[in-house]
């Protein structure tokens, strides 16, 4: 008996749904769709039939309805998929449907196709109310609110909100919650996390006889004070905007100002909705209490040939996909395309710029100075070009010369290299390069046939080769005149040059013996053999043309002497004079252009409306205002998961730049309004966030597996019933490295430097980061790629990493100073030795245990480096690179 | 657990889905580069790609016009495509055709030694792309995409199926230098995990000691009792730990990567020390770079790497706009190389299980070069997307076949044309992999090499 008939109210279905429902149709039957159907029965609609609702299937097409609620074996969409039915087999082309996804579609429609008020392509038009407003109501758009802290059985008492809300969940899933980490432990993950380097000796010291309540929070108090917790926090936030300092051409050479900048408004806990609007409108908002203006250097990180803002806006700040908008309405989320070129026109309507930090003086000078210099390079160039000119005209009138003495030197060899030269009276360096042509083989033209023919018979006068070199002179004379005739006629044709334009060349033949004669330098890196370049020129001059060319170079050389470096500035944007609106570009294809949309955010943050931006600007400060605002359920949500994530190693969120309907769900929807809730009451600090999170007990936790029973359950660990231990990332394994040798140079902020050079000290933050060629080890150890939003990094452990950890350089040295380091400060002793290291790299005494195979590993080696081996050990050690 | 039986436990289940369930999404199995199951059974265990950066020209190599020789100085006719630049009358190839093999077919002059083996290849004509301009055409060969920020097809298939030698890289590059204007991201592994990630191999050539090869792979120490030691007490110091920690998978793998790195020592100092080859056999290969290259390839794939690329150069030297001739010194090289690796590998019984892959990124006008960017010489051909030619031989592929044509004039694919999606399709088809679903989900959605199209060109499959 159907329990839904054709035609139910949508407000029975409503009635109906729960959270369960809504999850399994949009996890398991709207991909099968989506996968499998939805690529005929959309759009296009084939066979009439439109699977993208509810009402769509139960209409159906030319075979009729797809659907009978409540009775699978009667709906066709059954029949189909089981290829039962005679003739309609799906999916059409394709490989049957999988068993476990037929048996879910038959399930599906035996409990009355409930679909869901929620998504499904197509719904974010207008028109369609009931799923649009549906749409709306998907878990991330709904608004934060901040939820009563969990209940928890009495017998408990967590030690804080968050405790309550992560101990409440895992009694729901029959999970215990375990013991604490040691505090050697605990102190060594705080310091990883806040400021991305180890505790040192006397932190640990103070730590571990500090027995009062107090002691965590002082040392969380101690680390988001340190100037360190700029820097760590700095780089998760670059992840997220994708920061580079050099790439193909044209580098932003400031843009490691921005990173500064980042670095110091986390120090300074400026508030995250400050810190965004920073990126946006830094310029408008800038004032002496909050410093934003470098903020706008994040537009400079766009990839130079291609526009990604929307997506690095939308995913890194709102957790949506927005990119995927750019060719059609949103799948899945409530984003039609119009939205994508909304956004689109606020970002190109600005137009990079710089922001001069010197006085108007300084860069008008500099600029002036700039232009001398720019100048006086320009007329040594134009010089020395005239210059070749006439040398070609000499040297090709002196062909013959050149020719008879090249066959002497090639005939009788000749040792002292210019007598020959002095006698035909040529010039020895010209006549070198001569004998190094003809010395090739000529295969493809005449010119030089022959000469090469009549200087390789034995009997031959004196008349005769002088005939041929005259020749062969006059050929060549002929040439260079009549390619100075088309480059005359052709300088006209360059000055309107356009893509239609053709150049005058010489016939083939005559052109490549031109080529290989005097050609500046052309494919495959050869020049002509008779081409000077501005650099050997100068020999070849006239007394008077070289004394002339030193005069200008010493000007330039005056010039640049006293040009002074460039004044700093800041990589910024500004409005254009005319802002624009976007076209949308149907499939994204920029020669199909849909209608104009006016600049606008989201019209899933105002109502399902578009809400145009003003006319005259470009909207930027608008766009930020509608991200920070505490209404906007997103946002907070969203910058609340990732500090989640990078502390804990990951969200609540796992997806955490995709809080949309292919994203994953919370696992603890309550404690993430929390979070958010209580960052928007604090003022959006960050720093208030740390300190709740790391005071809590979850977070105090050991990382071992201690509880089989835990570990069946709950093997990805997403109750929190335990730490996640974490490697340690590229950047903090290479700080940690210097630190606990002691090398670390602590100096903040900069100009970047390269990674590979064995003398820079600076913490990896400042290392250079090359979107083209992306340093070898970084990359080894899971930096993710420069050009695109990075959302998680992916750690990974294989063969090629543990080689660098072997064998590099890097590494032997960091473990030979902190073997010194040891001597320097313990001396001699073994056993005080290996105490120290461990505390050093460890955080930790050894054990007796330990302490004596550390021992006996000593002796065993005898005189053979013991102590840099030892410390190597330790240094590549799983303990090391993993933090508890 | 015993380390195979782990190893199998970690690799067999991942490779098939490419890991789109949502939960385990994303999620790097330890043992990432364990040789994993094809979808379907494969023909080709690994792929040699030796790509021609700069756009070879087909109507001087492997794709003979006679009729453009015929009509040679005449004006193209009005329907043929437009060129980016200038361009004027035809260009007749200065290189003669001639039937090589049994099969007969045609292939230059200045490529006559792999015209001796054209009876083992398959010549594909009809390649078409959209791109007129290098970036976008090269990251589409290589990657399926016009954008430098998707993983490349060394990096797919290594993400599908793991390496066979766990003490390799799966995935090695050959390329002197790095490329100007893509640098290390032709070999990126992008938003696949990093263990993906080609590794470059910038100085291989004559002159080059053979442990300096891959970076770190040698340290003073490196192989000998010293070294034994030390590992030996790291291993007890990562014991403890392992002991105290309970069960990680992570660390596990980390355990593993570093016994792997260790072996690694000894056996890719061997993979690149070309010394013990026979010096005849060097010298067939050429001494130049692209020879050596192709030499070290052949090494690597014997030695279980499972995709190994071969760059020409770093930079776009078959980019010959100005004067065609520089095909013959450029073959000079480039055809020694690659007949002697098709003959060598099917003398060791490699070649029916090693795939290859000789391509550029387009082909070149059969009219000559005439705009304002060649006032000196105009010898030369511009850029054609509309028809080039490809080259393959071995895993699985037809052999003495030619597949699809372009026009009389060398212009445009007229028959079966091949869009590079059909191309890496069919590469990965070869390999045993389902190019729809060998996915990733990344950014909200599932990725996968050829982008949203390809099909697999069964035709030239043997």
């Amino acid at each position: 008996m159907p329990i839904f008939l054709i035609g139910v109210s949508r407000s029975a279905l409503h009635a109906d749904e729960s959270r369960r429902t809504v999850d399994h149709f949009t996890n398991r039957i709207l991909p099968i769709l989506t996968d499998h159907c939805l690529g005929c029965h959309e759009d296009s609609g084939l066979a009439g039939l439109d699977m993208t609702s509810r009402a769509g299937m139960l209409k159906g097409g030319e075979s009729g309805p797809a659907l009978v609620p409540g009775v699978p074996e009667e709906s066709l969409l059954i029949q189909a998929v089981r290829h039962t039915h005679p003739q309609i087999k799906m999916p059409l082309d394709e490989p049957k449907l999988d068993d476990s996804e037929i048996a879910a579609l038959v399930e599906w429609v035996k409990t009355g196709a409930s679909w869901p008020t929620v998504v499904g392509p197509g719904a974010s038009r207008e028109g369609d109310e009931g799923i649009a407003q549906a749409r709306r109501n998907f878990w991330s758009l709904e608004p934060i609110r901040k939820p009563s802290i969990a209940q928890t059985p009495s017998n408990e008492s967590p030690a804080t909100a968050i405790d309550a809300f992560v101990f409440a969940k895992q009694i729901e899933m029959g999970l215990r919650m375990g013991p604490t980490a040691s505090r050697e432990e605990w102190l060594r993950r705080a310091c990883m996390d806040l400021i991305g380097l180890p505790p040192t000796r006397r932190q640990l010291q103070e730590f571990l006889t500090d027995r009062s309540d107090h002691a965590r929070k002082k040392v969380v108090d101690d680390l988001l004070c340190s100037p360190h917790y700029g820097e760590r926090w700095a780089r998760h936030w670059l992840d997220v905007v994708r920061y580079f300092d050099v790439s193909y051409k044209n580098s932003p050479e400031n843009i490691f100002r921005y990173r500064d900048w980042v670095v110091e408004a986390l120090n300074k806990d400026m508030p995250f909705d400050v810190f965004v609007k920073a990126h946006f409108a830094g310029d408008l908002i800038d004032s002496a209490e909050h410093e934003t203006r470098a903020g706008l250097g994040f537009h400079w990180l766009r990839p130079r040939l291609r526009e990604d803002r929307v997506d690095v806006v939308t995913r890194g700040l709102l957790g949506l996909t927005g990119a995927c908008a750019e060719c059609h309405d949103h799948k899945f989320d409530p984003i039609p395309t119009e939205d994508y070129y909304g956004l689109l026109g606020v970002f190109t309507s600005t137009e990079f710029d710089e922001f001069p930090l010197a006085s108007r003086e300084v860069v008008a000078s500099y600029r002036e100075k700039s232009m001398q210099l720019a100048s006086a390079k320009e007329q040594v160039t134009e010089f020395i070009a005239s210059q070749r000119q006439s040398l070609e005209m000499t040297i090709a009138a002196n062909t013959g010369r050149y020719l008879l003495a090249a066959r002497e030197v090639m005939l009788n060899g000749d040792p002292d290299g210019t007598s020959i030269a002095a006698r035909y009276d040529v010039r020895a360096e010209i006549l070198e390069r001569w004998i190094n042509y003809l010395r090739l083989d000529q295969k493809d033209y005449g010119f030089l046939e022959s000469w090469g023919s009549l200087t390789r018979r034995r009997n031959v006068s004196e008349r005769q080769l002088n005939q041929e070199a005259i020749n062969v002179q006059r050929d060549v004379v002929r040439i260079v005149d009549d390619k100075r005739k088309l480059d005359r006629q052709n300088q006209q044709l360059l000055t309107n040059k356009n893509n239609q334009t053709v150049l005058k060349t010489l016939a083939t033949e005559e052109a490549l013996f031109w080529q290989d004669l005097f050609a500046p330098p052309y494919e495959l890196h050869r020049t002509g053999v008779l081409y000077f370049d501005d650099d050997q020129i100068q020999p070849l001059l006239t007394k008077a043309a070289s004394r002339r060319l030193d005069e200008l170079r010493e000007e330039v050389n005056r010039l640049d002497a006293r040009l002074p470096d460039k004044y700093p500035f800041l990589h910024v944007i500004k409005d254009k004079r005319k802002p624009k609106d976007e076209r949308v570009r149907i499939r994204g294809n920029q020669q199909r252009l849909g209608d104009s949309v006016p600049r606008h955010t989201l019209t899933v943050l105002t109502g399902g409306q578009v809400k145009p931006f003003a006319h005259d600007r470009s909207g930027r400060l608008e766009l930020a205002e509608s991200i920070v605002n505490p209404e906007n359920p997103l946002t907070a949500r969203v910058i609340a998961n990732r500090v989640w994530a990078w502390h804990f190693g990951r969200g609540l969120v796992r997806t955490t730049s995709d809080f949309g309907l292919r994203g994953e769900r919370p696992t603890h929807p309550e404690l993430l309004d929390y979070l958010a809730s209580r960052l928007i009451e604090n003022d959006w600090s960050l720093k208030s966030l740390h300190r709740e999170i790391m005071l809590s007990d979850c977070y105090a936790l050991t990382a071992n597996v201690y509880s089989t029973s835990n570990q069946t359950k709950d093997p990805q660990n997403r109750y929190l019933w335990r730490a996640n231990r974490q490697r340690l990332t590229a950047e903090a394994l290479r700080d940690t490295m210097l630190f606990v040798s002691g090398e670390l140079d602590t100096t903040i902020g900069g100009p970047p430097l390269a990674l590979d050079d064995p003398t820079n000290y600076r913490r990896s933050l400042y290392g250079i980061i090359d979107r083209v060629q992306s340093d070898v080890v970084m990359t080894l150890f899971d930096f993710p790629d420069p050009a695109q939003s990075s959302a998680n990094r992916i750690p990974t452990n294989v063969p090629v990493q543990r080689l660098f950890l072997l064998n590099s350089r890097f590494v032997e040295e960091r473990a030979a100073a902190l073997a010194r380091r040891l001597e320097s400060v313990v001396g001699l002793n073994r056993r005080r030795q290996v105490r120290l290291a461990y505390g050093l790299v460890y955080s930790r005494e050894p054990s007796k245990e330990e302490v004596r195979a550390s021992l006996e590993f000593l002796a065993s080696c005898q005189s053979d480096q013991p102590l840099e081996r030892f410390c190597h050990a330790l240094l590549i050690s799983n303990e090391f690179l993993f933090v508890n | 657990m015993r380390r195979r039986e782990f190893l199998e436990a970690m690799g067999g289940g991942f490779g098939l889905l490419g890991l789109t369930q949502a939960g385990i999404a994303n999620q790097p199995p330890p043992e990432m580069l364990a040789s994993k199951r094809p979808h379907f059974e494969a023909r080709a265990k690994h792929v040699i790609h030796l790509f021609l950066l700069g756009g070879p020209s087909q109507v001087d190599t492997f794709d003979p016009k006679p009729q453009l020789n015929r009509f040679h100085g005449k004006s193209p006719p009005s329907d043929a495509p437009r060129s980016g630049r200038k361009t004027g009358k035809l260009l007749g190839s200065p290189f003669s055709f001639k039937p090589y093999g049994e099969s007969g077919l045609e292939v230059s002059e200045i490529f006559s030694r792999v015209g001796q083996c054209v009876d083992d290849i398959c010549i594909i004509r009809s390649m078409v792309t959209e791109f007129t301009v290098h970036p976008p055409a090269v990251y589409m060969m290589n990657s399926g995409t016009a954008t430098d920020d998707r993983p490349a097809m060394g990096s797919w298939i290594t993400y599908g199926l793991g390496t066979e030698n766990q003490n390799l890289p799966g995935y090695i590059v050959l390329c002197p230098g790095t490329p100007t204007m893509y640098g290390g991201r032709l070999w990126s592994s992008s938003f696949l995990p990093g263990a993906f990630h080609g590794t470059h191999i910038p100085r291989f050539g004559p002159g080059v000691p053979s442990d300096e090869i891959i970076p770190f792979l040698r340290g003073k120490n490196s192989a000998t009792p010293r070294q034994r030691k030390d590992l030996d007490f790291l291993a007890q110091l990562n014991a403890g730990h392992r002991e105290r920690s309970g069960a990680d998978a992570q660390l596990d793998a980390s355990i593993h990567a570093m016994e792997a790195a260790y072996r690694m020592q000894l056996e890719a100092s061997d993979a690149f020390d070309i010394s013990s080859e026979p010096e005849k056999l060097r010298s067939q290969y050429g001494e130049a770079n692209f020879g050596r290259g192709c030499l070290i390839a052949r090494r690597l794939v014997e030695r279980g790497v499972r995709c190994v690329q071969v760059f020409f150069d770093r930079n776009e030297l078959w980019d010959s706009h100005t004067d065609i001739l520089q095909h013959r010194t450029l073959a000079a090289d480039a055809d020694p190389a690659i007949a002697t690796l098709i003959t060598d590998l099917k003398a060791r019984g490699l070649l029916d299980e090693t795939l290859i892959v000789v391509a550029g990124e387009f082909g070149r006008t059969p009219s000559v070069e005439v705009g304002f960017q060649q006032p000196d010489v105009q010898n030369g051909r511009d850029h054609n997307p509309h028809g080039y030619s490809v080259l393959l031989a071995g895993g699985g592929v037809k052999g003495g076949f030619s597949y699809g044509a372009t026009d009389d004039l060398g212009y445009a694919a007229v028959e079966n044309p091949v869009h590079p999606h059909d191309l890496l399709a069919t590469i990965l088809y070869l390999m045993g992999l389902d190019h729809e679903r060998l996915t990733y989900r990344f950014s909200g959605r599932n990725f996968r090499l050829t982008d949203v199209g390809g099909h697999v060109i069964h035709d030239i499959i043997a």
